[in-house]
């Protein structure tokens, strides 16, 4: 004979029908004989049914607005990341920092042929000391391959605190299809991580290179073997937008054969980095050192891609020093990237025309660009 | 609920596009689920505000988070599974002890209630139907403590299995069985307990 209490335990169960058979039976014949426990079925059923009853509310009328409002948000805050949240403040040294690499390939020859003809004859003819390895089999095609370095959190997630994303290009003289191996080699840990560190991954990006660098706020996600991915999102501890902070990244040259001798090479190819991004979740600032003679030809080509768009700029101008200002509201947070994009371009033609020993500083002008989000 | 493999493979590719930073993808997918959310909110926080506040932080969680999402259980689930963690989190920070004092005043739309007016005439078919009632029941909801208010909610009012809920709350089958009959036990008790509010008193003895 069951008892009450054994009965009581298991009404629900029976009301869910989720007693098994011999069990069911024992129930429904208990409650032939018991009163009480009957009695407690039915008001239990009864109290149900009052939540039954309850109807379905409306969410408020701007509710999928506002929160519309708040995702693109946090989307565009994606997009426009802090470089300060990993790169950690001593990039050197590497010790306990986990690096991830990415790499980044992307059709020289776009740029060669591009709007920048004042220096096109010294980047073609001229390839960097920092060269990528030499590639077989290849097109006359040159390509330019930026190696994406970024320092990721440790297991620990404390994030250390950096500020600038330093930028070396290297160019190839070579095919494209040697980069796959590579990235290969890169994915494999080929490419020099500090000891200890935890965890990396490896991102990969072909195409051209407007695609490419208009495309790195997605960079995490693409191109991803997603169990890496996973890796990178689970064990870093990562709040969701620390781990896609990774997607901007350091660029750095990679060192020759795609392998270094531990940390020496990077430091020649940071030394080679001139152009300086620094972002905020509202802003991101692009600090360049300019020479003279390239700087109207900057400031038109800025203007209008800016104009263009609709967007507000400001510019100030003293003998040292160029302040452009550039308010992007954020539902145009596409804009930006482009922005970056066209002065990215700039970061690397001037840098090629320093390499080469052409820009002198003492003549350069410094150009402070602010690409500030606006709420509307 | 859901239903159809043509709905699941749209909404996979909604899913997709999400991972791949599509806002509208996601607006789409808010759409979808933005008022069975709410409610689930609204019935755990026992409150508009509330309900609005935190089913808004549950799709920002899961708009953060849809990268993490594999597809192990549904999309619904999942979702589910954030708002529930979403509203515990808050009930537990914000403490609150439910301490609602049933001779309080109702607060409705359309203003004030006083619980103790006499002339509550309810036919008994249409007891339940009275936004009032809703209001009642819900304040007695809110006495629960959460864990109880949630297998509530989910069992009676989303319909969840005994599998879903013990995924959206991430408990074993077995607690959610225990937990489940000590929640009903617990709200017909209050039920019970006052049942003069509800005027009609047999129909919750026999």
């Amino acid at each position: 004979m069951i008892s009450c209490s054994t009965i009581q335990d298991n009404i629900s169960a029976f009301l869910d029908d989720e007693l098994a058979s011999p069990e069911r039976e024992q129930f429904a014949e208990h409650l032939v004989n018991c009163k009480f426990c009957t009695q407690e079925l039915k008001a239990i059923e009864k109290a149900m049914r009052s939540l039954h009853s309850l109807d379905l509310v409306d969410p408020p009328k701007d509710f999928h607005e506002e929160l519309m409002g708040q995702l693109f948000k946090i989307q565009n805050t994606r997009v426009t990341k802090t470089a300060s949240k990993w790169l950690p403040r001593s990039w050197f040294p590497l010790g306990a920092v986990a690096a991830g690499l990415i790499l980044m390939v992307v059709s020289w020859s776009a740029f060669i042929n591009g709007e920048l003809p004042g220096i096109m004859p010294l980047t073609k003819n001229q390839p960097l000391e920092l060269a990528m390895p030499k590639m077989a089999s290849a097109p006359e095609e040159k390509t330019k391959q930026i190696a994406l370095f970024n320092e990721t959190d440790d297991m620990s997630g404390s994030a250390e605190v950096g500020s600038i994303e330093e930028i070396a290009v290297n160019e190839i003289t070579g095919g494209t299809s040697p980069a796959d191996g590579m990235i290969d080699k890169s994915a494999d840990g080929a490419l020099p991580l500090p000891e200890g560190s935890p965890h990396s991954y490896n991102q990969e990006f072909r195409g051209n290179e407007n695609e490419n660098i208009a495309n790195n706020g997605k960079a995490g996600k693409m191109g991803v073997a997603p169990e890496v991915q996973d890796i990178a999102d689970e064990s870093l501890n990562y709040d969701e937008e620390t781990s896609r902070d990774s997607r901007m990244m350091a660029m750095m040259g990679a060192p020759p054969d795609g392998q270094t001798k531990e940390n020496e090479g990077y430091n020649d190819l940071l030394v080679a980095a001139s152009g300086v991004f620094e972002e905020t979740k509202e802003e991101t600032e692009i600090l360049l050192e300019v020479a003279k003679e390239e700087l109207p030809q900057i400031i038109n080509k800025i203007e209008k891609i800016v104009k263009e768009r609709e967007l507000e700029i400001e510019f100030v101008s003293t003998e040292k020093e160029t302040k452009i200002d550039i308010q992007v509201p954020v539902y145009k947070q596409k804009e930006i990237e482009e922005i970056k994009l066209l002065v990215q371009e700039k970061m690397e033609s001037i840098k090629q025309i320093e390499q080469i020993g052409e820009s002198d500083s003492k003549t350069g002008i410094t150009v402070l660009i602010t690409i500030r989000l606006s709420e509307y | 609920m859901k239903g159809g493999l043509a709905v699941e493979i749209d909404e996979a590719k909604l899913i997709n596009r999400c991972k791949n930073g599509d806002v509208e993808a996601f607006g789409e997918l808010v759409s979808i689920y933005e008022k069975q959310v709410y409610n689930i909110a609204y019935r755990f926080m026992g409150n508009p505000d509330d309900a609005n506040d935190l089913a808004q932080e549950a799709f920002i969680r899961a708009f953060k988070g849809i990268e993490n999402f594999r597809g192990d259980a549904s999309f619904k689930t999942w979702l589910y599974h954030i708002v529930a963690n979403a509203c515990r989190d808050e009930l537990r920070k914000i403490n609150r002890q439910p301490v609602v004092s049933l001779n309080a005043p109702i607060i409705t739309e359309d203003g004030e209630i006083n619980r103790e007016q006499e002339d509550w005439t309810f036919s008994p078919e249409l007891i339940y139907e009275d936004k009032e009632l809703q209001e009642l029941i819900q304040q007695l909801l809110n006495e629960l403590i959460p864990e109880y208010r949630q297998v509530l909610v989910l069992r009676e009012i989303q319909g969840f299995t005994y599998d879903e809920i013990a995924v959206t709350l991430d408990c074993s089958l077995g607690t959610v069985k225990s937990r489940i009959n000590r929640a009903r036990k617990t709200f017909k008790d209050l039920i019970m307990a006052n049942r003069e509010l509800f005027q009609s008193p047999s129909r919750l003895e026999e």
